[in-house]
């Protein structure tokens, strides 16, 4: 598996100066307040979606299978 | 031995959070959440193969990840992100002098390698340890632990906020370079 390759064709090739960023940035001292600001945006993205109520399709999937189930197995 | 009602609501409480894996690995609600459904049915059916009292919630991120790259193979390399929900907000810097003026996560997120992103929203936004990340991914914890920080190298620099003012180029690699604009 690649790991560094882009592999669809929206994505920009990188640029060599954003490239040899990440590298420096690689070996770079660990930078505590980079990496919090990152987590916390991470997070921020994730929770929009995360705290979201649960679809409808969802429960009602979930009420189908469990009928389902119920009717298979003799009571 | 049947489903119980705490698995059932088990499932149900891993929703949200799976939802939010699934947008991060497809770029599109749809498939999410048809990703969703398939990972609950699958979860449904095979529950016998879940060990009550271990961690569901690794066991339900790893069936739909699974769900995801079966899918994918058999697509055949369709181009994801066809709605532009990464794209969208790159594709215009993208054509610029190569410097990408984001300060935006989700752009930045949609030009990280697939095992790049998955590892960085498994460990950063999801919540899991670098073991179960690993777990999940079926990878060893180093390759995760590698993979993580490269993404975290990139989503600095992408997202400008890699302290260049620290590392930036010296006035040589400036010239070099074609001096182009930054910030």
């Amino acid at each position: 598996m690649v790991e560094d390759g882009n592999k669809t064709a929206k994505t920009a090739k990188p640029h060599n100066k954003t490239e040899k960023k990440i590298e420096k940035m690689n070996h770079a001292p660990n930078q505590p307040e980079v990496y919090d600001l990152i987590g916390q945006r991470l997070r921020n993205f994730y929770d929009e979606v995360a705290q979201q109520p649960v679809p409808d399709r969802f429960v009602e999937l979930l009420n189908q299978l469990e009928a389902k189930s119920s009717q298979k197995k003799p009571q | 031995m049947t489903r119980s009602t705490e698995f059932r609501e088990q499932l149900i409480a891993a929703i949200p959070g799976l939802r939010a894996f699934g947008l991060s690995l497809t770029a599109r609600g749809d498939r999410a959440d048809d990703l969703v459904q398939e990972t609950l049915m699958k979860a449904w059916k095979h529950y016998e193969s879940f060990e009550p009292g271990s961690n569901m919630k690794a066991w339900l991120y790893t069936i739909l990840r699974n769900e995801f790259y079966t899918q994918l193979r058999k697509r055949k390399r369709e181009v994801e992100d066809a709605d532009g929900f990464y794209s969208s907000r790159v594709a215009v810097h993208a054509e610029q002098d190569g410097h990408l003026d984001m300060a935006d996560l989700r752009g930045a997120l949609g030009l990280l390698p697939e095992d790049q992103r998955e590892a960085i929203i498994l460990v950063g936004a999801s919540g899991f340890s670098y073991e179960e990340a690993a777990e999940i991914c079926n990878v060893a914890v180093g390759t995760i632990k590698s993979r993580v920080n490269r993404a975290r190298a990139r989503l600095a620099v992408l997202m400008h906020i890699d302290g260049d003012e620290k590392f930036g180029p010296d006035a040589h690699s400036e010239a070099v370079l074609g001096g182009s604009h930054r910030g």
